[in-house]
């Protein structure tokens, strides 16, 4: 007797070793009832899945088109000629060297983060301002704890980092959606339970400090606009 | 990869061209992995971007499209993973006693007023293995490994889910 597990197995063709799948291909040319009853489970799977009045957001096909020329405005151009390529290895060596030399003597600030901040205040900053403090401190306190509360904390700040994306493009803020959307790659990593803890540790340390970078622009911004 | 490759690279306008022509199958898909209209939004944009920072991994072995579709998908299950770890952690639990939770009762409303209204009736741990083994012909041990669960759980989420759909649909039968 063969089982609708077995035949649903047969059904998708790479999970059952060849030898099975023969057996199974013969039971089926032999039997009527059993083909029978794989045709009927072959038939009740294509219309357990027909969609039903599902539409694509009018509005995330142009939302994509905008985030790629975004992405590419920074990266089109990177391997046109060899020649950039070794140019954009340097300018990362000395971007390096720079942080080391930033580390060592304890200096301002260098900004890391290319962003024009306004002068003039918003919601939006203030609110941004408020997510990036939160999200530094809960960082760092969470490297003290297990990985598993660590990459909750972390999961927890991604999904508001997603949230706050989203109300960056209500606010017709593009340059804060990117830089946002540049956080989240390393959140997830932050987040994710398996990963060793020294990359944790590098990925965390990197984006405290790209978030401290942005905060002080914009701290700096809303002092001026004062 | 050599220099002279690297000038290979897939160009912005295939990308564009890609959106244009495959943005409703990723978000159909990511939509049914989610459950959720805003994440599968994300994950599709998510997906689409690290594709495009990883380019130059492409082979040219499958269709562009077709590749970044498998990246969307990652990035769909990203988020649920973030999203609800319990869920797999509790796999075991769910698969002794699959009565949904209040939560995933709400889920399933939201759902209902979606896509595959019969997939809503489903826990979410047997839509996810259902969908990718069905929809996006993963192996079951690619989902096992994707979610760091036994390729066995994987297999009993499916049939139970294949379960549920035929009973669902031999009442629809009946009934009509």
């Amino acid at each position: 007797m063969i089982s609708e597990e077995l035949l649903l197995l047969y059904s998708y063709g790479d999970e059952l070793p060849l030898a099975e799948q023969q057996r199974i291909e013969r039971a089926l040319a032999e039997d009527e009832t059993l083909a029978k009853r794989y045709a009927s489970l072959l038939r009740d799977l294509d219309g357990a899945v027909s969609p039903v009045g599902v539409s694509t957001p009018p509005e995330l096909i142009s939302r994509l088109h905008a985030a790629l020329d975004d992405e590419t405005g920074a990266t089109a151009q990177d391997w046109q000629a060899p020649w950039r390529g070794f140019a954009v290895a340097a300018t990362l060596v000395l971007a390096v060297l720079s942080s080391v030399i930033y580390l060592r003597i304890d200096t301002v600030v260098p900004p890391v983060a290319d962003i024009a901040i306004p002068n003039q205040t918003t919601n939006f900053e203030r609110l941004l301002r408020t997510h990036l403090r939160q999200a530094q401190t809960t960082l760092e306190a969470a490297e003290d704890q297990t990985a598993v509360i660590r990459a909750q904390r972390a999961s927890e700040l991604a999904t508001d980092n997603r949230g706050l994306v989203r109300a960056a493009n209500a606010a017709n803020k593009p340059q804060y959606a990117r830089l946002l959307r540049g956080f989240q790659p390393l959140l997830q990593t932050v987040a994710d339970e398996s990963a060793s803890a020294t990359h944790v540790a590098l990925v965390s340390e990197q984006v405290r400090f790209e978030m401290r970078v942005v905060l002080t622009k914009l701290t700096d911004a809303a002092s001026n606009s004062v | 990869m050599g220099l002279f490759q690297k000038s290979q690279l897939i160009s912005a306008g295939r990308f564009h061209e890609a959106v244009a022509e495959r943005t409703d199958q990723w978000f159909i898909a990511c939509f049914r992995i989610t459950n959720d209209r805003d994440l599968a939004q994300d994950a599709v944009q998510d997906g689409l971007l690290n594709a495009w920072r990883q380019r130059a991994k492409f082979q040219g072995e499958a269709a562009l499209h077709t590749w970044i579709h498998r990246i969307v998908i990652n990035a769909a299950l990203q988020i649920v993973r973030s999203r609800g770890r319990h869920v797999w952690l509790d796999v075991d639990y769910e698969m002794a006693d699959s009565a949904p939770t209040p939560e995933a009762n709400l889920q399933q409303h939201q759902f209902e007023s979606g896509l595959d209204r019969r997939l809503s009736t489903l826990t979410e741990v047997e839509r996810l293995c259902f969908s990718l083994r069905h929809l996006e012909q993963w192996r079951l041990r690619e989902i096992a490994d994707a979610f760091n669960i036994k390729e066995g759980a994987v297999k009993q989420a499916v049939f139970r889910a294949v379960k549920k759909l035929r009973t669902q649909m031999t009442d629809t039968r009946r009934r009509a």
